[in-house]
């Protein structure tokens, strides 16, 4: 059987005019836009050069490993990268049939300090990459939609807007204000997610506006020549490696009782792995059980039975999370490439997976190369 | 006489204990010029004790670090004083009495408010305050039973050249393990300055012990709740982090300073260095491990150190984990490693199992085999730490 793949983690380089397009002309200064480096290679500028990325590492798929680095070029870049129909050429090369599509630059625009240009910049990455979608095979990519954090209105009317766009997820905030943890008041946010039945993504970890300076991949533009620390190398190694962001935030989403008074929101992990939730789950109940009297309202579950509700978690890389499937939950895995970043499996996909799944039943590859992300974000 | 004396009984080593510092572990044994800033025990009105340090810039009632044996509904966070709590929370021959309740041999003794020694700035001070807890520690053992109880020394973080010289006084004085307070060199990630400490730790055979997975980022201001804060100035973070988020940060996976010590080459060059992950999940070090190993495969050419092997090498090699009530790290022991794993109760702190740890263990192992059982249960941690097992009810 030649199993059909949904993979809940492939990645959209912009196209280079993204937001230049799309945003008003006194903008034209501000908005995110690719500028030329002294060496030759090309980053993204934001605010004006406020903050500058490089993004040599986002677009690897298929690359010699002795060549990453952080230098990139457009015109050196595979189309499929940030085209929407040569990506669907690489989907099928790769066996891909339908792909969740998270941001990657975009993802940065969380350090844009002006609040009106960041809400303005984010509208406009929503409809550029429905329109990117839209452009390639709206039933074959599911774009990732940004919800602005500068305040629970602002939030709750993009995440209609986007609702209405025909958007099926949204990368997953702690907090509609961007700094800070879940509380009550955020409630409504919620109310209309779990009414609009957007999935609530977590890439990595729920997003903040605050600046984050372990993970950050942005250098102030005077100092882009000089390579990353190895600390913040080191982070983002942690992260991939099922640390940090993930546990922690799922543990919140958990613990505030939004899972307990949104019973049918839903929430997909992507490239969180997956073999640290059952002992995770079993500390989270641990720690929980013995000091939920300390807090001001007790749950009516344990969290691992909210994880087991509305929870679906996906692996990237991993032979653990296939060994160790029956103590996750078959029905709890879904499976993602991570293309187009660093340590992608291009074009071997096919390959690679005839090695993860050689000794697992036909039904239950089917479940989590496909079923369990089709049900979860919808797709025929 | 009681019918378990003629059972045979398996051999424990907890391997996550914390003393509950005894009030004048700090005032007793500072010069006179530190008296007044080192940490001691205030009362507050109506409020129980609480450990204030810097000279009562901030304080840390005394709470979940001693409610041992206290069920859900009874915990508190605050309000206890040293009159409330077990005596075997501060007292070494009643903590060997606890601990011959719950069935537990031999102990790694961790500290509870000593850790907050990290969050004081000035060096002079700090180092004392290290070096009294290391003192006291060590005494404190050894009124108890020297055999029996296993401490684990503070080493300072504010310069490589006091680090090294204060883990010589330790090791002279026989502590096996260190606690991990931050680099030696009190940066984000390791520098090749520290080397010469890690040579010490290795030669010494000193056990680096991460405290949760060990604290992450140079700043050593203290955080604290507003509640907290003392009436004179000092230099404090006010945070009020909600108890949710507290939790999920207890349970959650820190392997920040433990992807330091390989991508960084640490336990590369130092290949016979032991790192113990102390109250930080055990269950995901295998995880870990796979994906650090994809991470260094494409990484490996322009960021992290030239390595002899795969990261999940050196974790196999030179790691062991405690594991307390995970059921399913038990049954994925063959992955995470039979012998890296270590039982612990966390006595006396609001998540231990005493007195109930014989009925966990059984719970827990009970179709584990008895050869398997031992390593986990205790010959693990005493081989470790390198100290003979004594087993007290033979």
């Amino acid at each position: 059987m030649i199993p059909r793949v949904f993979d809940t983690d492939q990645h959209v380089t912009p196209p280079p005019d993204m937001w230049t397009s799309r945003m008003a002309r006194k903008y034209a200064d501000v908005a995110p836009q690719v500028i030329e480096l002294e060496d030759g290679g090309e980053a993204w500028s934001f605010e004006g050069g406020t903050y500058v990325h490089l993004f040599g590492m986002e677009n690897l798929g298929g690359k010699d490993p002795a060549e990453y680095g952080y230098r990139a070029r457009y015109d050196e870049l595979m189309p499929a990268f940030y085209q929407p129909k040569p990506r669907l050429d690489a989907m099928d090369i790769d066996g891909i049939e339908a792909a969740l599509l998270f941001p990657s630059v975009a993802g940065h625009m969380t350090v844009i300090q002006d609040d009106d240009l960041y809400v303005e910049c984010v509208q406009a990455y929503n409809d550029g990459i429905c329109d990117w979608a839209s452009d390639g095979d709206p039933k074959r990519m599911y774009p990732t939609a940004l919800i602005p954090m500068v305040g629970l209105e602002t939030a709750m009317a993009e995440l209609a807007r986007v609702a209405k766009k025909g958007f099926r997820h949204f990368q997953a905030l702690l907090s509609p204000k961007g700094v800070g943890y879940p509380t009550q008041e955020h409630d409504p946010f919620w109310a209309l997610a779990q009414e609009t039945g957007l999935v609530v993504s977590l890439h990595g970890g729920g997003a903040s506006r605050a600046k984050h300076p372990t993970i950050t991949t942005h250098e102030k533009k005077a100092e882009i020549a000089r390579p990353r620390p190895i600390a913040s190398e080191i982070a983002i190694a942690s992260v991939r490696a099922g640390g940090l962001g993930s546990p922690l935030s799922l543990g919140i989403f958990i613990l505030s009782g939004i899972m307990e008074r949104f019973p049918r929101l839903k929430f997909g992990m992507n490239e969180t792995s997956a073999d640290w939730i059952p002992s995770f789950l079993e500390r989270l109940d641990a720690v929980y059980t013995q000091h939920r009297w300390l807090g001001e309202q007790q749950l009516r579950m344990l969290p691992s039975e909210y994880f087991h509700r509305q929870v679906k978690t996906s692996i990237d890389r991993e032979m653990l999370g296939v060994k160790h499937r029956h103590q996750i939950g078959v029905d709890k895995i879904m499976f993602g490439t991570d293309f187009p970043h660093s340590g992608n499996f291009y074009p071997h996909t096919r390959r690679y997976i005839d090695l993860l799944f050689h000794s697992v039943p036909d039904d239950e590859v089917h479940k989590i190369l496909w079923q369990n992300a089709a049900d979860l974000y919808g797709a025929n | 006489m009681n019918a378990a004396v003629d059972r045979d009984v398996t051999f424990v080593m907890d391997a996550a204990q914390f003393i509950v510092e005894p009030p004048d572990l700090w005032s007793s044994r500072v010069s006179a010029k530190h008296r007044e800033l080192a940490p001691k025990v205030v009362s507050l009105p109506g409020k129980g004790d609480a450990w204030a340090f810097e000279g009562g810039a901030w304080l840390r009632p005394l709470g979940l670090e001693a409610v041992a044996g206290q069920g859900p509904l009874e915990i508190q966070d605050q309000g206890l004083g040293y009159a409330d709590i077990r005596r075997g929370a501060y007292e070494p021959k009643e903590r060997l009495r606890d601990m011959a309740v719950d069935e537990v041999d031999m102990a790694s003794i961790f500290p509870s408010f000593g850790m907050s020694v990290r969050n004081i700035q000035d060096p002079d001070l700090h180092l004392a305050c290290v070096q009294a807890y290391n003192d006291g520690l060590w005494e404190w053992c050894q009124s108890g039973d020297a055999r029996r109880l296993v401490p684990q020394a503070l080493i300072p973080a504010t310069g490589v050249t006091v680090a090294i010289a204060e883990l010589d006084r330790v090791a002279k004085k026989g502590y096996k393990g260190m606690v991990f307070l931050g680099y030696p060199g009190q940066g984000m990630d390791p520098q090749a300055e520290e080397d010469p400490f890690w040579a010490r730790c290795e030669e010494a055979g000193m056990v680096v012990n991460l405290v949760r997975g060990g604290p992450v980022g140079p700043d050593r201001t203290p955080m604290v709740p507003r509640r907290w804060v003392g009436e004179s100035a000092g230099n404090v973070r006010i945070v009020d982090t909600p108890l949710e988020v507290m939790w999920a940060q207890a349970a959650s996976i820190n392997n920040v300073i433990l992807s330091g010590f390989i991508l960084t080459g640490i336990l590369d060059r130092f290949p016979r260095m032991q790192l113990a992950l102390i109250d930080a999940g055990a269950g995901w070090l295998p995880n870990c491990g796979e994906l650090l190993d994809w991470n260094f495969r494409y990484s490996r050419y322009i960021k992290f150190a030239k390595l002899k092997h795969m990261p999940s090498d050196y974790i196999r090699r030179q790691v062991k984990a405690t594991v307390k009530g995970e059921r399913s790290t038990i049954e994925n022991r063959h992955d995470v490693g039979v012998g890296a794993l270590m039982w612990a109760s966390h006595f006396p702190n609001s998540t231990t199992s005493w007195p109930t740890s014989p009925l966990v263990i059984e719970g827990q192992f009970h179709d584990v085999p008895e050869d398997e059982r031992r390593f986990m249960l205790g010959e693990n941690c005493a081989g470790l730490y390198r100290v003979m097992p004594v087993t007290s009810r033979r």
